[in-house]
């Protein structure tokens, strides 16, 4: 009760934030103009549509993380407002999980509306309803999940600038962290593989999450592929909020 | 080893009545310390040292100390916001990180801030939330006594970033009130009202005594804390120094005492020389000065003897507030020497005795 007391807060914080709706404004828009500048297209407007409506979910969602999410437990601190969520009977556990969940909340609303815009779009666009469009949403969800934890956990330590930044840094990093593998593969020395392999296990690989160009081009998203990567970020979601927890209990609040 | 600090409530104790010996210790510190390390020069400062400290059921507690003395630290080893690096503190015999402890603790911080994009009515609800207050009616009933309590009945549906600074300082005490605490921790909860709002917090926390709540407060206004306090704790450089009653601190300092007489024949004044300080007339009365209470019931007798009418007795204790700059000044070039002097001596609140 007392997490969701946190997350509804954190919710409705974030509801009140005019950031958030500066961002689904421009997502909305964004989408809205493929539709308008498909006719120029050569008869792929559709395949934008989709491609540039399901990249501004991701991005947009990013941007909403640094915005928001960076700063989630630090401004608590900042503001002293976590001088009186810790008097009271709650957990360190309990805040930080709060937390989570109120900006998990949030990205829901976010990424329903642009995605239900996405849809309206495409069904203007005499397309109907695109199934692939949805599952690859849904990934895209998990993945600012994944990010969301990340923010967290930077949060739970460092500034709010700090943690955008750091957030964002592995934000870049994750989408290229497959690599990793490949490039210890190619390295003489075995400490530098042994490097290179903890660093493809600690840093998130968000390319699971990425099947956007699959449901741009209609392949098919099977759900083996759905289940893993959405297990992969719920484990993920669930180390990073660990650590967190982790670090934030030993904090002093001067 | 037992601190200074800890010797002196000892002592203390033992010279009063004893109303603390049979009441359940709330909260207890046994040499409580804590280091702070600069995170660039990593120098340590010890912000709390070797402080203990019992604070009892349904006593309210002043906390008196100057800026940067210790008190918020304090506190916050207290709400378990800090660590202590040394020793231990407990309140209700459990550990403050505990949230089975908090849950019966209210707390008002320094200069309170809070969620100002909520309005009152919503802010006290997550209060009641994170309280643990889950049934509607009893978060409704608990929201409506606190607002009245904090007299905001008005302002339930006004957003807190329009509140002025008194109205958060009240809304403050509105959220440490939700869970209907048995202890309340207050930080400076008068700093920056006016006295209007400072008579207001001082009304409320001698309603909360009279409930039968423990209260612990810090503050710098001495005049405040000596309306509301049964007792008080002066801390100075994270130490605490002295612990008493107020009577007691005050006593303490030895004031003089002032007898007023009539008809106080000149052989009798001049017997009397080796006991008084000082005479004075005022209007037909002759004004004795003794140096301290000690003669005074020699001087009175003697006075008896001679036939001379006794108008007034009057103790000039020292006030707290000099006890309290008496105390920081012992610190090297704290307080200057004419503020220490400008300490102002008032009358004893004790008995002026006159006679027909």
């Amino acid at each position: 009760m007392k997490v969701i007391a946190i997350a509804r807060n954190t919710f409705r914080e974030a509801l009140r934030d005019k950031a958030l709706y500066v961002l689904v404004v421009f997502s909305v828009v964004l989408v809205g103009a493929t539709r308008v500048i498909s006719p120029l297209a050569l008869g792929e407007g559709v395949k934008i549509t989709k491609d540039v409506g399901l990249s501004a979910i991701s991005f947009f969602g990013m941007l909403a993380i640094i915005v928001m999410g960076a700063g989630l437990v630090h401004k608590e601190i900042d503001r002293k407002t976590i001088f009186m969520i810790l008097s009271k009977p709650v957990s360190r556990r309990q805040f930080i999980l709060g937390k989570f969940l109120g900006m998990a909340d949030a990205l829901v609303v976010m990424v329903v509306v642009m995605l239900l815009a996405l849809q309206l779009v495409l069904l203007t666009s005499r397309v109907g309803l695109d199934v692939l469009v949805l599952k690859a949403g849904l990934l895209t969800f998990v993945e600012l999940l994944v990010m969301t934890s990340i923010a967290i956990l930077f949060s739970s330590f460092s500034t709010t600038a700090l943690s955008a930044s750091l957030t964002f840094i592995i934000y870049g990093v994750g989408h290229f962290s497959g690599d990793l593998l490949k490039f210890a593969d190619r390295l003489p020395s075995e400490f530098a593989r042994y490097v290179c392999h903890l660093l493809y296990y600690v840093l998130p690989d968000l390319e699971v999450f990425n099947v956007r160009g699959m449901a741009v081009h209609g392949s098919d998203i099977s759900t083996e592929r759905l289940l893993a990567a959405t297990s992969y970020g719920v484990l993920y979601v669930l180390g990073a909020l660990m650590f967190s927890v982790l670090i934030f209990s030993r904090r002093d609040f001067k | 080893m037992m601190s200074n600090a800890a010797t002196l409530e000892g002592k203390a104790r033992q010279q009063t009545a004893p109303p603390q010996v049979d009441r359940r210790v709330v909260v207890e510190a046994r040499g409580l310390g804590k280091v702070f390390t600069s995170s660039f020069t990593q120098r340590k400062k010890w912000a709390v040292k070797k402080l203990s400290l019992k604070v009892y059921e349904g006593e309210v507690f002043g906390f008196l100390g100057a800026n940067g003395a210790g008190k918020t630290t304090t506190i916050k080893l207290m709400m378990g916001l800090l660590s202590a690096t040394a020793g231990t503190i407990e309140l209700f015999g459990m550990k403050p990180g505990h949230p089975a402890t908090r849950a019966r603790v209210g707390f008002l911080p320094e200069n309170p801030s809070f969620y100002d994009c909520l309005n009152l009515g919503e802010f006290l609800r997550l209060s009641a939330a994170l309280s643990g207050i889950t049934r509607k009616r009893e978060v409704e009933r608990r929201v409506a006594e606190s607002l009245f309590l904090s007299r905001l009945v008005d302002e339930e549906n006004t957003r807190l970033r329009k509140f002025s600074k008194g109205m958060l300082q009240r809304a403050g005490l509105a959220q440490a009130l939700i869970n209907d605490p048995k202890l309340l921790v207050l930080d400076e909860p008068m700093s920056g009202l006016d006295p209007v709002g400072r008579k207001e917090v001082r009304d409320a926390i001698v309603r909360l005594k009279e409930e039968g709540k423990t209260v612990f407060f810090s503050s710098h206004i001495i005049p405040d804390v000596e309306l509301v306090c049964d007792r008080v704790g002066i801390i100075k450089e994270g130490c605490l120094e002295k612990v008493g009653q107020i009577n007691e601190l005050v006593v303490e300092g030895a004031g003089s005492v002032e007898i007023a007489v009539k008809d106080l024949r000149e052989e009798a004044a001049s017997g009397l020389k080796p006991f008084v300080k000082k005479f004075g007339v005022a209007g037909e009365a002759t004004i004795l000065e003794l140096e301290d209470s000690e003669t005074t019931t020699l001087v009175l007798g003697k006075l008896a003897r001679e036939g001379a009418r006794v108008l007034s007795v009057t103790p000039h204790k020292e006030s707290l507030e000099s006890v309290f700059v008496n105390e920081v000044a012992r610190r090297p070039g704290l307080v200057a020497e004419g503020v220490k002097n400008s300490a102002p001596r008032r009358r004893g609140r004790l008995a002026v005795l006159s006679r027909r």
